[in-house]
């Protein structure tokens, strides 16, 4: 239970993380592509990476 | 990953042996998106807004061809390649170094082998977003989500890393499709918006 709790804990800071960056790169840099992509494709990177820790 | 860093980490500090492991999968991640950043900045120089339409075109395409291939509906050989980190690093750098590189080796995402092919549309989104923060947001998240992924695994494992790899290895497919699925919806959302 304590692993699990510990386990969503790291997921979800990541989660929080990604998402402050997709913040921070669709709000202040204002990209020419528009701030939805940018959070949407940092989405992405965030859900490809997390499932990646059985690659070698 | 995990059977190889759980083990290690248990000869150091295992927190300060997994910040570098982190440490290494954001500057890894960020490094790549520094370059493809300034690449596309370049490209965008070359041909302008042009660019924007071929984000618009291209990225979806790709996405769509990933996501694809990734649930298993078309059945094409996945690109990929055989290179793993290499093992000796600990032993030839020293040990934390070692367990840095893994995690900036990790994080570039192209240099190992590719477990989905949606992974492969982050570099190309990266590119031809045609801005610098746009992809090192995009390359830097995925590198630090890869090695937090790892952390969780090794954090959770306890000291039987055997009996986690094959909890993971179990979870392999479903994960892929899991991936692929993400890919078809962020492919829609980007069409539509």
């Amino acid at each position: 239970m304590a692993n699990s709790a510990r386990l969503s804990g790291l997921v979800g800071l990541a989660a929080l993380t990604g998402l402050a960056a997709a913040a921070l790169a669709g709000g202040v840099a204002k990209p020419a592509i528009g701030a939805l992509p940018v959070f949407v494709l940092v989405s992405l990177s965030l859900v490809v990476g997390l499932s990646t820790a059985a690659s070698p | 990953m995990v059977g190889q860093i759980g083990p290690l980490v248990q000869v150091g500090r295992k927190k300060t042996a997994l910040a570098f492991h982190v440490l290494g999968g954001v500057v890894g991640g960020a490094a790549i998106g520094v370059v493809l950043g300034f690449t596309g900045l370049l490209l965008r120089a070359a041909i302008g807004d042009t660019l924007d339409t071929v984000f618009v075109v291209v990225v979806p395409a790709a996405l769509l061809s990933a996501a694809a291939v990734d649930l298993g509906v078309l059945p094409v050989r996945p690109i990929t390649w055989e290179r793993q980190t290499p093992g000796s690093w600990p032993c030839s750098m020293g040990h934390y170094p070692g367990i840095f590189a893994w995690g900036f080796d990790l994080g570039l995402g192209i240099t190992t082998r590719i477990p989905y092919q949606s992974l492969l549309v982050l570099p190309l989104a990266a590119f031809l977003a045609g801005d610098l923060g746009t992809a090192v947001a995009i390359t830097a998240v995925y590198g630090a989500s890869r090695a937090l992924a790892v952390v969780a695994a090794v954090s959770t494992a306890g000291d039987d890393y055997a009996a986690a790899c094959d909890a993971i290895q179990s979870r392999v497919l479903p994960l892929k499709r899991a991936v692929g699925a993400t890919a078809l919806v962020i492919s829609a959302l980007i069409v539509i918006f």
